[in-house]
C-alpha cells in the first residue's frame, strides 16, 4: 500500500461483492468518488427527513387530523422516504459504474419522483385545510 | 502535490474532500439517531415493534462509525495515490437501514 504506483495494481479492498456490483472499468478520480458519496449521503438525509416527518405526523397530530387523514399523510411520507432511500442507493451505484467506464452520468430518476410526491402531499393537505376542517 | 511526507492523516487536497465527506457521514449518522429517537414516541401506540427501528439504527450507526475512521485514513492516503475504493459496504448498510426503518414504519401504520 505504500508504493505510490497508481498504474496496474488491483484496487485496494475490492472484495467479490464490490467487484461484481461495480463492474469493470478503471478507478475514477478519487474526488469524484468522494463527491458521489456525499451526494448519496445528502439524498439519505432527505429520506431521513421524510421518515422523521412521517413518524412525527403519526405520533403527534392526533388532535389535528382525523385518523384517516393522519394515516394517509404519514403513509405517503414514509413511502416517499423508502423510495428516496432506495433510489439513492441505486443512483450511487449507477453513477459509480458510469464513472468507472468514463460514460456520461445517468439522469436522476429521483428528482421527478420527489417533486411529484411532495406536490401530491402538499396538495392533499391544502385541500384538507380549505375544505376539510369545518 | 508531489511532496510525500511520512504516512499520516494529512493530505494535500486543497478542497478538503476527505473532511467534507467525513462530516457528511457524521451529519447523516446524527440525523439517523434523531429519527430513531422519534420512533420511541411510537411505543405507547404500537408497542414494542417501535423498538426495532431504534435497535437497527443504533447497530448500523455504530458499524458505520467504526468503518468511518478506517475510511478517512483510506481517503487521505487514496488521494495521494489517486485512488479510493468505493464505499460499497457503508452505502449498503446505511441505505438498507433507512429502507428497513421506512418499511417498519409503513407496516406499523398500516397494521396499527
Amino acid at each position: 500500500m505504500t508504493s505510490p504506483d497508481p498504474g496496474n495494481v488491483p484496487s485496494p479492498d475490492r472484495d467479490r461483492l464490490s467487484a461484481s456490483l461495480l463492474g469493470g472499468g478503471c478507478e475514477p478520480d478519487p474526488r469524484f468518488t468522494l463527491a458521489n458519496e456525499r451526494t448519496f449521503l445528502a439524498w439519505i438525509r432527505t429520506a431521513l427527513a421524510f421518515l422523521a416527518g412521517g413518524i412525527a405526523v403519526e405520533a403527534f397530530t392526533g388532535d389535528v387530523f382525523s385518523p384517516g387523514l393522519r394515516r394517509a399523510v404519514a403513509l405517503s411520507l414514509l413511502v416517499l422516504a423508502m423510495l428516496v432511500s432506495a433510489s439513492a442507493c441505486v443512483r450511487w451505484l449507477k453513477v459509480e459504474r458510469a464513472m468507472r467506464l468514463r460514460k456520461p452520468l445517468p439522469l436522476p430518476v429521483l428528482v421527478p419522483i420527489l417533486s411529484l410526491g411532495g406536490a401530491l402531499v402538499a396538495t392533499g393537505l391544502i385541500v384538507f385545510l380549505v375544505y376539510g376542517a369545518r | 502535490m508531489n511532496r510525500r511526507g511520512p504516512v499520516s492523516l494529512g493530505h494535500e487536497d486543497p478542497g478538503l474532500q476527505p473532511e467534507r465527506t467525513l462530516l457528511a457521514w457524521r451529519r447523516t449518522l446524527m440525523t439517523l439517531l434523531v429519527v430513531c429517537t422519534i420512533f420511541l414516541r411510537w411505543i405507547p401506540h404500537f408497542g414494542l415493534i417501535a423498538l426495532l427501528p431504534v435497535i437497527v439504527s443504533l447497530v448500523a450507526g455504530i458499524l458505520i462509525q467504526i468503518g468511518l475512521n478506517a475510511r478517512y485514513r483510506k481517503s487521505a492516503k487514496g488521494l495521494k495515490q489517486e485512488r479510493i475504493p468505493a464505499p460499497l459496504r457503508e452505502v449498503v448498510v446505511l441505505g438498507g437501514t433507512v429502507i428497513v426503518l421506512s418499511v417498519v414504519g409503513i407496516y406499523s401504520v398500516v397494521s396499527g
